[in-house]
């Protein structure tokens, strides 16, 4: 096959440009989505909040996030990406600027919960990046959009704490996010004015009709359907945690009033699923367009597991230092933790090379099975631990997350080409059901077991992987002298 | 594009001279083998020759054997509508001639099935039945006039007048349906009902033809006889699995390096790669250079752009003009991709960077041969749907040569049923007519716009909308497009050349010219009608102005009621 390579020094050439300001973008929004965690020391300090109250905060941060990705994916057909991630960026500035102003607990957690937002930017710039790149190259796009843009929570996690001690006094982590703020708020401006849809004289064809996505049986129907139960388990625990039986947030009427939300939701969803199917499935799907959902299903649970911990991880990791051992100081314990989502810079991108070099199953096997056993040893983590030791382990076991979530977003466009937009939708979702349910995991337990979950959780996934098939199709061979030669293979 | 799915008709018909001596009715049929089935349909014709015109006989055997000749031979890419439209005209054109000397009038009702549609063109009072369901109902209307019980004339037929009124219809075909093609020796004395019933019941369409001859002799006919049946056994994709598999029959090249080989095509350069397609500049065995086109594996299992892709090379190859680039075929073909002949030049987007002021005679020059390129197209009534200055090469020589047609509409394709959703092009933001963009009405006028905004880019480097055509957004803000007169950016453009501009240019399609070669006419001298920028009223111009002043006297008017009243 011809290798690949992308250079990113170009910056003159329209397409390479336009990735560097996308995954700028996305970094931004990752930056200010988990600006939080490493400074959740002082806000605990500062409004005298119970590790129950900090956790909650976690919790909320992640959770809006899974219905705003589909309405962040409506509004990009509707507007096209630059309009929409532009403004998502100035909400964003506007939103993170109110949570640093809040004055109660309550409001904290109400602009934590509407940042959820911020974390469906991924979706805008998959879709501006795949406008852009040939199919040779989008692979590698899309890997370093995703994987450098990840590295925001990292980045967050080393400058929040410095840029708060720097401006020092109680209300310096105030003015740290203030900072990313007013950058975000800024960059949505300059990407308002540089970003464009689509090439400079590009050909527009109609839209396809979006939607449901069509599935290949009745069998695969039932399973799709089956598949979206746990997003809406996923919002009904949060809202039982924000409930008077738990943390009081919400009052008895308004936590009604949210599980018959979800219940209607759920039936209306299931509804349009069963109109977008019901005609595709009235006659037998031509072979060019079958499928199997088992796939996309699995990728779900892969996504699951490696996104979903990441971001659960990245939430706690600070304080997690912080209060592991002693005389760590919160720019220290920010730092240390920075090196969970460090590896992504290189992880995520090889993840994807990876799986595309030796084979998708064993790729992600073992990728998977890597970070069982990374969680495994996070979960031995005790505070008489050398702490460069429990760095190093932290960094290791991300590598395999990260390299997980690589593998699997290699894979999606292979499932079925023409739904690509739609399972990788789908796919990213489960990482947020992933963070939502492992951070109320965390809620209820303490730290060492919360890892040994998630690593129960990735030996059953591990399992489920094994099923995956390595996608068919025809296979190009090149020959010694150059020449192209097709192979059919599979079917 | 797919040329597999298969119509499937059986047939009977029968013609006898009766009581007269001499049969001066003539049927026709065709069910021709694929791939003309699919793309032109089967055609049955039937015509009678007026026995009070000298040549009755001969103009309504000319009119069966014609049509049917001619409507085959019409471009593939016509729709059937037009084909049928020019064949029809062209005929009648002739049996006038002819009829100076000795009349040749004729009846002629046509039915013709493609895909699922059916489409009658009918003149005179020959008759088609429909029995759809158990329901029989005649089609057509008879064009005659009676004057008493024994004499009937007709109104309209072939050969009578140069001003032609030919009926037409189109309507779905379903699976089951008759047709009845008859000539009124024989619906003039058979009753619907009689005819139902035959036909209902019928196990050989021709022994049905035969036996409603026989029913009509016996009631009394004097005239000649004729009738046809025609009955849809299978409408094509009821299997539409067949469709997919021609479809992905061949293999997605891979994405190609320089320096790799497809087919003994050996890479040299790659020239352009996006999202839904590659093009790479190749050499044969016999080193000769040549572009090469492959699709984009994104798609690898997208029908409508897999035979969009088809589509491409189909119309290539079906248009024959020094302006337009050339479709080569490959000796062997082991994958999907299109092959072009290569031209030595640059494109008309690199072209305009480097001429920032041309010559105008030579954009003129340019402009009439680009112009001629376009009309191949519409000639096959194909719409480009893409002209801009990325899509036009100029050679060395000088000579502009349109590329690209995947964004093509062909009417005579469109009509052809998919089991799935077409592409459909939506064309260049920056150089597409808003009717394009807004999926209404498009024709050749679409492509006009288009030209004209490419030779206003190349005499001005400038849009003539600026940007206010890419930012449209809403088909019923198009009066908000305000042209800007190309001489305030090129002095050197003569008055007469911007407003040609700017009427091809035009947001609203009737308001341009009738035809590509009245705009080139335009441009190459200077039109009288144009000469003086002619007056506009000011409510035009400038209707916030307008309205204000009006207002403004009228308050003043009121004020000195009010005043004169109430003093």
């Amino acid at each position: 096959m011809s290798e690949v390579g992308l250079n990113l020094l170009k910056v003159k050439e329209p397409k390479i440009k336009m990735l560097h300001v996308s995954w700028f973008a996305f970094f931004l929004t990752f930056v200010v989505w988990f600006n939080h965690a490493p400074l959740i020391g002082f806000i605990k300090e500062a409004f005298d909040l119970t590790t129950q109250e900090v956790k909650a905060l976690l919790i909320l941060n992640v959770a809006l996030t899974i219905p705003a990705r589909i309405v962040i994916g409506m509004m990009v057909d509707k507007f096209g990406p630059r309009h929409v991630y532009a403004g998502l960026l100035l909400a964003t500035g506007v939103l993170c600027t109110a949570f640093a102003l809040s004055q109660t607990y309550e409001q904290l957690a109400l602009f934590r919960f509407l940042m959820g937002f911020v974390g469906a930017g991924f979706v805008i710039g998959i879709r501006l990046v795949g406008e852009w790149f040939p199919a040779k190259e989008v692979g590698v796009a899309e890997g370093i959009y995703g994987g450098w843009g990840n590295f925001g929570s990292a980045a967050a996690a080393m400058l929040m704490p410095t840029l708060a001690l720097m401006f020092g006094g109680e209300n310096g982590w105030r003015y740290a996010l203030i900072c990313t703020a007013v950058v975000a708020f800024v960059y949505g401006l300059v990407f308002f004015k540089v970003a464009r849809n689509t090439p400079k004289g590009s050909t527009y064809f109609k839209p396809k009709k979006s939607g449901g996505l069509q599935v290949s049986s009745k069998k695969d129907l039932y399973f799709y359907l089956a598949m979206n139960i746990p997003m809406y388990i996923a919002l009904a625990v949060l809202t039982w945690k924000l409930s008077p039986e738990n943390l009081g947030l919400l009052n008895d009427f308004a936590a009604s009033f949210i599980y018959v939300g979800l219940v209607v939701l759920f039936f209306v969803q299931t509804k349009q699923i069963f109109n977008a199917n019901k005609e595709h499935l009235a006659q037998p799907v031509p072979e060019l367009q079958q499928y199997k959902f088992k796939q996309v299903a699995i990728l779900q649970l892969a996504y699951f597991v490696t996104f979903g911990s990441e971001l659960a991880v990245v939430s706690m990791l600070p304080l997690y230092f912080l209060e592991t051992f002693e005389g760590l100081s919160a720019v220290t314990a920010g730092l240390l933790a920075s090196g969970f989502a460090f590896m992504n810079l290189a992880a995520r991108p090889g993840g994807g090379w990876l799986s595309d070099k030796f084979g998708r199953r064993k790729t992600l096997s073992i990728l998977i099975c890597g970070l069982t056993v990374g969680y495994l040893v996070l979960s031995q983590i005790e505070g008489t631990w050398w702490i460069p030791l429990a760095v190093i382990a932290t960094m290791c076991c991300s590598f395999f997350v990260q390299a997980g979530e690589g593998a699997v977003f290699a894979m999606v466009p292979l499932v079925k080409r023409s739904m690509t937009g739609q399972i990788a939708g789908m796919t990213g979702a489960y990482g947020n059901v992933g963070a939502v349910i492992f951070l109320t995991v965390l809620s209820f337990v303490d730290y060492s077991t919360f890892f040994i979950v998630i690593a129960a959780c990735a030996a059953v996934i591990l399992v489920a992987v094994q099923f995956i098939e390595e996608p068919k199709g025809h296979v190009a061979e090149v020959n010694e002298d150059g020449s192209v030669e097709l192979i059919q293979v599979g079917s | 594009m797919h040329l597999h799915s298969q119509l499937s008709l059986t047939v009977g018909q029968h013609s006898r001279a009766g009581l007269k001596d001499t049969n001066e009715d003539c049927i026709g049929m065709r069910i021709p083998d694929q791939p003309a089935l699919t793309i032109k349909g089967a055609v049955a014709v039937i015509a009678d020759g007026v026995s009070a015109a000298e040549a009755g006989k001969e103009a309504s055997e000319m009119c069966v054997r014609n049509f049917i000749s001619d409507y085959y031979a019409t471009p593939d890419a016509w729709s059937v509508k037009t084909s049928g439209q020019k064949i029809v005209l062209a005929l009648n054109r002739w049996l006038v001639g002819q009829s100076q000397i000795k009349g040749h009038v004729s009846t002629l009702s046509a039915l013709i099935l493609k895909s699922q549609t059916a489409t009658i063109f009918h003149i005179g009072d020959t008759r088609i039945y429909r029995l759809r369901k158990g329901f029989f109902e005649c089609l057509t209307t008879d064009h005659s006039i009676s004057i008493n019980q024994d004499t009937v004339y007709l109104s309209r037929a072939m050969g009578m007048d140069n001003h032609l009124e030919m009926d037409f219809q189109q309507f779905d075909i379903e699976q089951g349906d008759f047709y009845f093609l008859s000539t009124d020796g024989v619906h003039d004395f058979v009753s619907p009902k009689e005819i139902h019933q035959e036909i209902e019941n019928s196990t050989d369409l021709n022994e049905s033809c035969l036996c409603i001859i026989d029913k009509a002799l016996s009631n009394g006919s004097a005239d000649n006889l004729s009738c046809q049946l025609v009955r849809v056994e299978a409408l094509p994709d009821a299997n539409n699995q067949e469709v997919y598999q021609k479809l992905s029959d061949q293999p997605f090249p891979p994405p190609l390096c320089v320096g790799q080989s497809l087919d003994g095509l050996v890479v040299q350069k790659i020239l352009h790669e996006s999202p839904r397609s590659q093009v790479y500049l190749v050499k044969n065995p016999e080193g000769k250079r040549l572009i090469l086109k492959t699709p984009s594996v994104n798609f690898d299992d997208d029908p409508a752009y897999i035979e969009r892709f088809f589509l491409e090379q189909w119309i290539g190859k079906r248009i024959d003009s020094p302006y337009v680039v050339k479709i080569v075929e490959p000796e062997k073909k082991s994958a999907l991709y299109t092959l072009m002949e290569y031209v030595d030049g640059l494109t008309l987007e690199q072209w305009m960077k480097e001429n920032p002021k041309p010559d105008i005679k030579e954009v003129v020059r340019l402009a009439e041969m680009m112009s001629r390129g376009i009309r191949a197209f519409h000639r096959k009534d194909i719409l480009h749907q893409d002209i801009k200055p990325d899509n036009i090469l100029l050679s060395i020589g000088g000579v502009p040569k349109i590329i690209d047609f995947g964004s093509c509409y062909a009417a005579g394709v469109e009509e052809i049923e998919t089991p799935f959703d077409r592409e459909q092009a939506l064309g260049t933001a920056v150089y597409s007519a808003p009717e394009t963009r807004f999926r209404l009405r498009k024709t050749k006028k679409s492509d006009l716009f288009s030209l004209a905004l490419v030779i206003y880019e190349v005499l001005t480097g400038q849009l003539p909308f600026g940007d206010q055509l890419e930012k449209l957004k809403d088909q019923r803000k198009l009066s908000s497009l305000k042209y800007r007169s190309a001489i305030q950016f090129n002095p050197m453009v003569p008055l007469w050349m911007d407003q040609a501009l700017q009427r091809a240019l035009s947001p609203q399609p009737e308001l341009r010219h009738e035809a590509m070669s009245e705009f080139i006419f335009d441009l190459q001298r200077p039109n009288s009608k144009y000469k003086k920028p002619s007056f506009v009223p000011l409510s035009q111009r400038n209707p916030l102005k307008f309205w204000q002043t009006f207002s403004f006297i009228q308050a003043v008017i009121i004020l000195a009621f009010l005043y004169y009243y109430c003093r």
